[in-house]
C-alpha cells in the first residue's frame, strides 16, 4: 500500500520542516490513529463476548447503577 | 457531539451485546460518550457484587473494566465543577448532580439514561436506548 500526502504550502513554510520530517510526522500520526482504531475494535469485540455471557438482569442493572451513582455523588461531596 | 452516560447504561453495557454495539456505532459517528470523574474508581468497589450478579470471574471483571475505560471518556471534575450549583437546581436528586453538571459543562449535552426520575426536569434532554439509536440512524 502506498500513501501520498501533500502538505499545504502555508503549513510547510510556517513550520519549516523538511520533507523527511513531514513524512515522519505523518507516519507517526497515521500509526497512532491506526493503533487506536485497532485497539477500539478489539475492545468492542471483547466487550460483546463478555456481555453475551453476562447473567445480569434489568433490575440488577438499575440497582448497581443507583449504587454506583450514589458513590460518585459522595466523592463529589453531595451526600 | 457529546453524550453523557448514566451509570445504569454502564451496567447495561456489561449485560447486552446490543448496547455495546450501539456504543460502537456512536463512536463511529464521532459522538463522544462521557462520564463523571470517579465512575470507574467506584466501579472497582462494586466488584464483588458485579461478579456475583453477572457471573463474571475476577479475570472477566478486570477485562470489562479495562476495555470499558477505552470506550467511555472519564471527564475530570475540574472541567464541570463550575456547573455544580446550577446542576443542583435542576437535578431531580442529589445523586444525579454530577451528570447534570457534566451535561451543562458540555453545552447541555443530552444524558443517556434508563432512569425515569431524570425526566422530571425539562432543562436537559434525557434519552432512552431507542432515542440514542435514533441519533445515529
Amino acid at each position: 500500500m502506498k500513501l501520498e500526502l501533500e502538505v499545504p504550502e502555508k503549513y510547510a513554510t510556517a513550520v519549516e520542516l523538511s520533507t523527511k520530517e513531514w513524512k515522519e510526522s505523518f507516519r507517526e500520526a497515521f500509526l497512532k490513529a491506526l493503533e487506536e482504531a485497532i485497539e477500539a475494535k478489539l475492545a468492542f469485540k471483547s466487550l460483546k463476548e463478555l456481555a453475551a455471557k453476562s447473567k445480569l438482569t434489568d433490575e440488577q442493572v438499575m440497582e448497581l447503577g443507583e449504587e454506583l451513582k450514589e458513590r460518585i455523588a459522595k466523592r463529589h461531596g453531595l451526600l | 457531539m457529546f453524550l453523557v452516560v448514566d451509570t445504569n447504561v454502564i451496567f447495561a453495557f456489561s449485560k447486552s451485546p446490543k448496547v455495546v454495539e450501539l456504543v460502537e456505532r456512536l463512536r463511529e459517528a464521532k459522538i463522544k460518550t462521557i462520564t463523571p470523574q470517579f465512575c470507574f474508581n467506584e466501579l472497582v468497589n462494586l466488584k464483588g457484587k458485579v461478579m456475583r450478579y453477572a457471573g463474571f470471574s475476577e479475570e472477566e471483571f478486570g477485562l470489562f473494566l479495562r476495555e470499558a475505560k477505552k470506550v467511555f471518556f472519564v471527564v475530570p471534575q475540574f472541567l464541570y465543577e463550575d456547573f455544580m450549583q446550577e446542576a443542583k437546581s435542576i437535578s431531580p436528586h442529589k445523586k444525579d448532580v454530577p451528570l447534570f453538571a457534566l451535561s451543562l459543562a458540555f453545552g447541555k449535552a443530552p444524558i443517556w439514561s434508563r432512569e425515569p426520575r431524570l425526566r422530571r426536569q425539562k432543562s436537559i434532554k434525557v434519552l432512552s436506548d431507542e432515542e440514542v439509536e435514533e441519533l445515529i440512524r
